[in-house]
C-alpha cells in the first residue's frame, strides 16, 4: 500500500528526533517522558505540514512545538510530575539565554566525540556510574545499593561528573588541537 | 547554605528522589542565587547531552514508532486527529504507568505494547522499509534499489552490494558474503566481509558475528569472518564497543580487534587494505578511472597524510553535513566548469533554504611531486569518479574551497606543506585551464587538470544517503 505521509517527513522524523529529543531533556523534561513529546511534536509537525510555507527549517520548528507541550506541562496540574521541577522548566522556557542554542545541538549530536573523549578521561568509578545511569537507566538508589555506597555519595558522583564533563567539553571545544 | 548542601540538593532534584521540602528549598534557591541558577542550567545540558549518547536507545525504533503512528493518522479522518493523537497517547501514558508497578514484567509487555500495530485494521497495516539493497557489479551503475521491509538473508555470490537502512547506517558488502538483516539497526555477519558507516541517527546500529556483536558508538567501520572461527573488528573514524558473553571492550579508530571462539578479543595491527572496495561504497564512492584513485581506508589523519604523485586522489570527508551557512559554488548542473582567473569572480550561491538535506564532501587532491620547471610545465591529469548518491555541488575555486574547509575538511591542512593558497583550480600558462563535467545523472564527475605549481583541489558535495521511500 502506498505510504500517504508526505515524500520528505520520514526524512525529517530521521535527521531531527535525536536532536529534538536532547531538546526536550534540556527542558527539565523527566527521561521518561521525552519521548512521548517527541512524538507529539512529530505528528504536530504533520498536521500542519500542508500549511508551511516553507520546510527547510523545521528542526526549528520542531523545537517551538516541543517548547509549547511543554509548556502545557506546566499549565495543567496533573502532569507536573512529568518534569524535573516546574520552577527550573519555567526558567529555561521564559529566558532565551538559558535555552539550549543550535550550536549545542551540533556539539551534542554531530561532534560526539568530544562528549565520549570527556566520558573516558573520568575515573573508573565515576565512570562505572555514570554508565548504569545514563545507559543502563538505574536510580542513585539502584546503583549505590550494587556498589555497596550512600544513594547521596551516588548522586553527588553524578553531579561532579557533569560538571567534570562540561568542563572538560568547554576546553576541548575552545582548543580543539589538543583532542 | 554550604557548597556541599548546595550540591546535595542539586543533587537530590536531579537523581532524585526529592522530596516536597526539597522542592521548595530548590525553587527559593534558584529565585535567590544565580551562581546555583547557572549550575541547575549547566547540569540539565550535560545530563542531556549524555542522555543523547545512550547506545540502547533505539533511536531507530523510535523513528519506526513516529513514522507508524503518523501513517495511521494520516489515514484517519482529518477532523479526528488531535483527538486521535491525544487519546493514543494518554492511553499508552496509563498503560505505561501500570507497567512501573510490575518490573518483572515490564519489559515484555512493553515490548508488547511498542510493536503492536496501534489501531490499524489489517488492510491498513504497512510493514515499514527496513533498508534498500543496491547491486554493484564491477564498475557498471547500480541496480535499482531493492526495498526490503523484513527479515532477510542476503548471499552475495558476485560484485558488491549496499544496504542503507532507514535507520541511516550504509553497510557494504563485497562477495562472497552472506549477511542477515533483522531489522534497520541489527544485522548478521554469516560469511564475507563488510563496512558500515553510520551517522548520529543510526548510533547504537549492531553487527553480529558467531564470536561477538559490534555496536556503533558513531563511526565508520569494518568486520570481517576469517575462515569460519575468527571476527575481525577495524574502527576507520569515531568508536564501537565490541561485546561477547563475557567482556565489552570499546575500539576506537585506528585499532582493530580479532576474537576467536569463546577466547578474548585480541589487538591486531591496524590494516585497512583489504576493506577498500567496501569501505569506499559505504562512504560513497562507486568508481573511478584514469588519473583519478581513491585514497587508501585509514583514520581522518592517515588520509590526509596519504600523497601520490602520479594521480589525483579522492578521499571523502565528511557526512551528513547540514548546511548552516551560504557557500558559492562553481558547478550545480551537469554541464562542465572552465576555470578561470586566479580567484573566481562570478560563482553559484549555495544557500542553506535551497540545499535542505544532509551533505556528503569528497575532496579530489592532485600534486606534482618533481621539479617544476617554469610556469608552463604542468602535469596532465585525466579521469573520472563516480559517486553513490547525485552531485549537489561543485566548489573549484581556491577562494571558495576556503570558505568551507571549516565546514567539510577532516584533514589538517597544516600538514600540507605546499602553499596552501594555491589550492583550486585555475586556467593555465601553456596549456588548456582545468575543466571538470558533471554528467547528465550528476553521478560521474570527468576532471581535466594540468597541474604544476602547487596543487589542485576540489571538493565535491553529494546528497548523503538518508532517505528511502
Amino acid at each position: 500500500m502506498t505510504s500517504k505521509l508526505p515524500p520528505e517527513f520520514e526524512r525529517v522524523v530521521l535527521e531531527n528526533h535525536a536532536s529534538l529529543r536532547f531538546f526536550i531533556r534540556s527542558l527539565g523534561v523527566l527521561p521518561g517522558w521525552v519521548d512521548d513529546i517527541a512524538q507529539e511534536s512529530f505528528l504536530l509537525l504533520l498536521k500542519k505540514w500542508d500549511h508551511l510555507e516553507r520546510h527547510d527549517e523545521l528542526d526549528s520548528w520542531l523545537r517551538s512545538a516541543a517548547r509549547n507541550l511543554v509548556r502545557n506541562e506546566l499549565r495543567i496540574r496533573s502532569r507536573r510530575p512529568r518534569l524535573l521541577n516546574t520552577y527550573l522548566t519555567s526558567l529555561v522556557l521564559d529566558q532565551s539565554t538559558l535555552a539550549p542554542d543550535p550550536a549545542t545541538y551540533t556539539m551534542g549530536l554531530e561532534n560526539q566525540s568530544i562528549l565520549r573523549r570527556c566520558l573516558a578521561a573520568l575515573t573508573g568509578r565515576t565512570r562505572c556510574i555514570v554508565e548504569q545511569h545514563y545507559f543502563e537507566d538505574r536510580n542513585s538508589t539502584e546503583i549505590a545499593k550494587q556498589l555497596q555506597m550512600k544513594a547521596s555519595t551516588v548522586r553527588r558522583t553524578l553531579l561532579k561528573a557533569r560538571e567534570a564533563l562540561a568542563a572538560c567539553i568547554s576546553r576541548e571545544e575552545s582548543n580543539p588541537s589538543e583532542a | 547554605m554550604s557548597p556541599s548542601a548546595s550540591d546535595d540538593l542539586l543533587g537530590t532534584i536531579l537523581d532524585g528522589p526529592a522530596s516536597p521540602e526539597d522542592e521548595a528549598r530548590f525553587q527559593d534557591r534558584l529565585g535567590s542565587d544565580p551562581v546555583f541558577r547557572a549550575q541547575a542550567v549547566r547540569q540539565l545540558r550535560i545530563d542531556a547531552l549524555v542522555a543523547s549518547l545512550k547506545p540502547e536507545s533505539s533511536h531507530g525504533t523510535f523513528a519506526r514508532r513516529v513514522l507508524e503512528q503518523a501513517e495511521a493518522l494520516s489515514r484517519e479522518d482529518e477532523n479526528s486527529f488531535l483527538h486521535t493523537v491525544r487519546h493514543k497517547v494518554r492511553a499508552r501514558r496509563a498503560r505505561r504507568s501500570l507497567l512501573m508497578g510490575t518490573a518483572a514484567l515490564a519489559a515484555a509487555l512493553a515490548a508488547a505494547i511498542f510493536f503492536r500495530p496501534a489501531a490499524l485494521s489489517p488492510a491498513e497495516s504497512r510493514a515499514p522499509v527496513v533498508a534498500a539493497l543496491t547491486f554493484f557489479d564491477g564498475d557498471t551503475a547500480a541496480s535499482p534499489p531493492r526495498f526490503l521491509a523484513d527479515r532477510e538473508t542476503i548471499n552475495l555470490t558476485r560484485g558488491r552490494a549496499k544496504l542503507t537502512f532507514s535507520s541511516g547506517c550504509v553497510i557494504a558488502l563485497q562477495a562472497p558474503a552472506t549477511v542477515e538483516i533483522l531489522d534497520d539497526m541489527t544485522v548478521r555477519l554469516q560469511k564475507g566481509r563488510l563496512n558500515g558507516f553510520c551517522p548520529p541517527s543510526a548510533h547504537g546500529f549492531r553487527v553480529m558475528t558467531p564470536e561477538a556483536s559490534l555496536v556503533d558508538l558513531g563511526t565508520s567501520f569494518g568486520v570481517s569472518l576469517i575462515g569460519g572461527e575468527e571476527s575481525e573488528f577495524v574502527v576507520f573514524d569515531g568508536e564501537v564497543r565490541v561485546e561477547n558473553e563475557t567482556r565489552k571492550t570499546v575500539l576506537r579508530n585506528g585499532h582493530s580487534l580479532r576474537l576467536k571462539g569463546n577466547q578474548g578479543p585480541t589487538e591486531v595491527p591496524f590494516e585497512g587494505a583489504p576493506y577498500k572496495p567496501t569501505w569506499l561504497l559505504a562512504e560513497g564512492i562507486v568508481a573511478t578511472s584514469g588519473a583519478v584513485i581513491p585514497v587508501d581506508p585509514d583514520t581522518p589523519e592517515g588520509i590526509a597524510g596519504q600523497r601520490d604523485d602520479f594521480h589525483v586522489l579522492i578521499s571523502p570527508e565528511n557526512h551528513h553535513v547540514s548546511l548552516d551557512r551560504p557557500l558559492q559554488a562553481d558547478l550545480r548542473e551537469p554541464g562542465t566548469f572552465t576555470a578561470g582567473p586566479w580567484e573566481a569572480t562570478t560563482s553559484l550561491p549555495l544557500s542553506p533554504t535551497e540545499v535542505s538535506q544532509k551533505l556528503s564532501s569528497f575532496l579530489l587532491h592532485a600534486r606534482v611531486q618533481r621539479v617544476v620547471q617554469s610556469k608552463t610545465d604542468h602535469v596532465h591529469y585525466q579521469g573520472s569518479v563516480t559517486f553513490a548518491e547525485p552531485v549537489v555541488a561543485v566548489i573549484a575555486s581556491q577562494n571558495f574551497l576556503k570558505e568551507c574547509d571549516e565546514l567539510f575538511a577532516t584533514g589538517p591542512w597544516k600538514q600540507i606543506k605546499l602553499p596552501i593558497n594555491n589550492r583550486g583550480l585555475e586556467g593555465n600558462l601553456g596549456a588548456p585551464p582545468d575543466r571538470v563535467t558533471l554528467s547528465p545523472d550528476r553521478l560521474t564527475l570527468t576532471i581535466d587538470l594540468h597541474t604544476g605549481y602547487g596543487i589542485d583541489e576540489l571538493r565535491v558535495l553529494t546528497r548523503s544517503p538518508t532517505q528511502l521511500p
